[in-house]
C-alpha cells in the first residue's frame, strides 16, 4: 500500500485542522505512529470507514453512509479505507474544519481529530461526489 | 487528477499503433486459437510444438484484467441493474405495476470520473455512467414509463441523450439541457418503439463525451402479447478507445474489455435461439461491423420489425447504428467473431462463443 499525502491533493486551505495525522497502513507506519501517537490513543475512539460502490460504510457495515455518532470533546481517530477501484475518494467534515487529502484505491488515511465541545449535527462527504457520499455526524453530549 | 497506474501508455508522447501493439501485448490471430484450444484440451496443439518462433503471437493480450468493477461476462446478461445483489440495485431501480398493465420503471442514474482497465494493465480515465462502460443496459417494455434521475458526479457537464420518442425537454441535447456537475436532473418519457436502442452524453464537445464512455444499451422489448420468442439474450456495445488523444482509437472491444471473451468465451448451448442485441458506439472511425464464423446470423435491424431482413455473417454498423441479431448454434466447439476490420479484430474486437451440446443427462 502506498503513502496517500504524496498522491493527495487538498481543496483549498482549510486552516489548521487540530492534531491530524496522515498515514500510510502498514506495519513500519504503524511502528513510526506509535510513538506519536501514545499519548492520545489511550482514549481515541476509533471509527474506521470502508469506502465502496460510491458510499461509506462503518467497517463490516451494510448501511451505505450511515450516521456517525461521538461524544462531545472527545479524541476521534478516523481511518478512512478507500476500496473502490478507480476512484479517489475523500472524507471531509466542513463543521469540523476537517479534511483529508484524496485517498487513492485500497490506500487509507488516518485522521486524529477532537469533537466539538457542545454537541450537534454536521455533515460528512466526499468532495468531488458529494451528492451521493454524504452522511451525518454527530456529536452528542458527553457524561 | 486520477493517477493511471500504467503511466506508460497515456502520455502525451506519440505512439504509432505498432508501437502501442507491442506494449500492450496484443499479438495476432495465428496460433493463439490453437493455444487457446489446446488450453482447453488440456494439450498442445502439435502444430505448435513446431512453429516455436510463432508461440509469441497468442491471440488477445497477455495477462487478465481485474473484473473486480466491471465483468464483461455479467455484463451480456444483465439489465436494469440484474447484476447487482437485491439491496443495492433497490438503490438505483423500482419497477412499479400500472393500472394498465404496463409498468412504471425509475433509474437511478449517475456520471462519475472513474479508471477503467480495457486491456491487461491499461487504464483508461474514462467518464462513465454508474462507474461503468459501456453503462448499465435499460430494459423496458413497449408502453412502460421510465423516470431516470440522473445525478452529474462527474468534472465536466453531462446530459442523458435517449434514442426513441420523447419531448423536446427531455432530449438533453441542447446547451440548456446540459446538467452541471454536482446537479441533478429528472428524464421522463414512455418506452416508444420497441427495438434495441442507446443512450449516450450530448454534451459538446459530443466526440470526446462518447468517446470518453458515457453510453449504454437501451432495449425496448414488443408488448407481452407479441413478445419475441425465448432465447439466451446478449448484450454487445462495439466501442473504442483513444488511449492518447490523437483522435485514433488504440484499443478496440465489444464490451470494453479487448479480447475478453477470447480469454473468458461466451457460453451457449447448442440448439437454442441466441439473441445479440449489437449496438455500435464506436467514435473516430466511420463504421464498425461484427462477423460470426461458421453460421449466419438473422438481422433485425434497429430491432423494431419482428420480421428479419436479412440473413447474413457480417454486419455492418456507423455510429449509433445497432441491430439484433439471431442465430442458433448447430454444432459444439469454439467459434471465433470478430469486428470484419482486421486492425480492429487485432487491437481487441475479438471473441469466441463456445457451444456446448445439451447434457444427456
Ligand atoms: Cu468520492
Ligand atoms: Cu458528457
Amino acid at each position: 500500500m502506498r503513502a496517500t499525502e504524496r498522491a493527495g491533493r487538498r481543496h483549498g486551505t482549510r486552516g489548521a485542522v487540530a492534531a491530524v495525522l496522515v498515514a500510510a497502513v502498514g506495519l513500519l507506519c504503524v511502528v513510526l505512529l506509535l510513538p506519536l501517537t501514545a499519548s492520545t490513543t489511550d482514549s481515541a475512539r476509533e471509527i474506521t470507514l470502508v469506502i465502496r460502490n460510491m458510499a461509506f460504510y462503518l467497517e463490516g457495515g451494510t448501511e451505505p453512509n450511515p450516521t456517525i455518532r461521538v461524544r462531545a470533546g472527545e479524541e476521534v481517530r478516523f481511518t478512512v479505507l478507500n476500496r473502490d477501484p478507480g476512484f479517489a475518494h475523500n472524507f471531509v467534515v466542513d463543521a469540523w474544519d476537517l479534511e483529508t487529502p484524496f485517498i487513492e484505491t485500497e490506500a487509507s488515511t488516518t485522521v486524529v481529530v477532537r469533537a466539538p465541545a457542545r454537541p450537534g449535527r454536521g455533515e460528512y462527504v466526499c468532495t468531488p461526489h458529494g451528492k451521493m457520499m454524504r452522511g451525518v455526524i454527530e456529536v452528542v453530549g458527553g457524561d | 487528477m486520477i493517477q493511471p497506474r500504467n503511466r506508460g501508455i497515456a502520455q502525451s508522447r506519440p505512439w504509432s499503433r505498432r508501437a502501442w501493439l507491442r506494449v500492450a501485448g496484443l499479438g495476432s490471430l495465428t496460433g493463439g486459437v490453437a493455444a487457446a484450444q489446446g488450453a482447453v484440451g488440456g494439450q498442445v496443439a502439435p502444430a505448435l510444438a513446431t512453429m516455436p518462433d510463432h508461440r509469441g503471437s497468442a491471440m488477445g493480450p497477455v495477462g487478465r484484467v481485474s473484473t473486480d468493477s466491471f465483468d464483461p461476462t455479467r455484463f451480456l446478461r444483465a439489465w436494469n441493474f440484474s447484476d447487482l445483489p437485491s439491496d443495492e440495485r433497490a438503490r438505483v431501480y423500482r419497477e412499479t405495476p400500472r393500472a394498465d398493465g404496463t409498468m412504471l420503471r425509475e433509474y437511478e442514474l449517475f456520471a462519475v470520473d472513474r479508471d477503467i482497465e480495457i486491456a491487461p494493465g491499461v487504464f483508461f480515465q474514462a467518464w462513465t455512467y454508474n462507474g461503468q462502460v459501456p453503462g448499465p443496459t435499460i430494459r423496458a417494455t413497449a408502453g412502460d414509463h421510465l423516470r431516470i434521475n440522473f445525478t452529474n458526479q462527474g468534472s465536466h457537464p453531462h446530459t442523458l441523450h435517449f434514442h426513441g420518442w420523447h419531448e423536446p425537454a427531455m432530449d438533453g441535447s441542447l446547451p440548456a439541457h446540459q446538467v452541471l456537475p454536482g446537479e441533478s436532473f429528472l428524464y421522463e418519457f414512455d418506452a416508444d418503439p420497441f427495438g434495441v436502442h442507446l443512450y449516450h452524453c450530448h454534451a459538446n464537445p459530443l466526440k470526446r463525451h462518447v468517446h470518453k464512455g458515457l453510453y449504454g444499451a437501451f432495449i425496448i422489448d414488443p408488448p407481452a402479447t407479441s413478445a419475441r420468442p425465448p432465447a439466451d439474450e446478449l448484450v454487445m456495445v462495439l466501442n473504442a478507445f483513444d488511449t492518447n488523444f490523437d483522435a485514433e482509437n488504440e484499443v478496440y472491444a465489444a464490451n470494453t474489455v479487448a479480447s475478453f471473451y477470447v480469454q473468458e468465451p461466451i457460453r451457449v448451448q447448442v440448439g437454442q435461439l441466441v439473441r445479440m442485441y449489437v449496438v455500435n458506439l464506436t467514435e473516430f472511425d466511420l463504421i464498425n461491423s461484427m462477423h460470426l464464423h461458421g453460421m449466419f446470423f438473422d438481422v433485425f435491424r434497429t430491432g423494431t420489425s419482428m420480421t428479419a431482413s436479412e440473413s447474413t455473417d457480417t454486419i455492418m454498423l456507423c455510429q449509433g447504428e445497432r441491430a439484433i441479431l439471431e442465430t442458433t448454434f448447430r454444432y459444439p466447439g469454439d467459434f471465433m467473431f470478430h469486428a470484419h476490420q482486421s486492425e480492429f479484430a487485432e487491437l481487441g474486437w475479438m471473441g469466441l462463443f463456445r457451444a456446448e451440446a445439451p447434457s444427456a443427462g
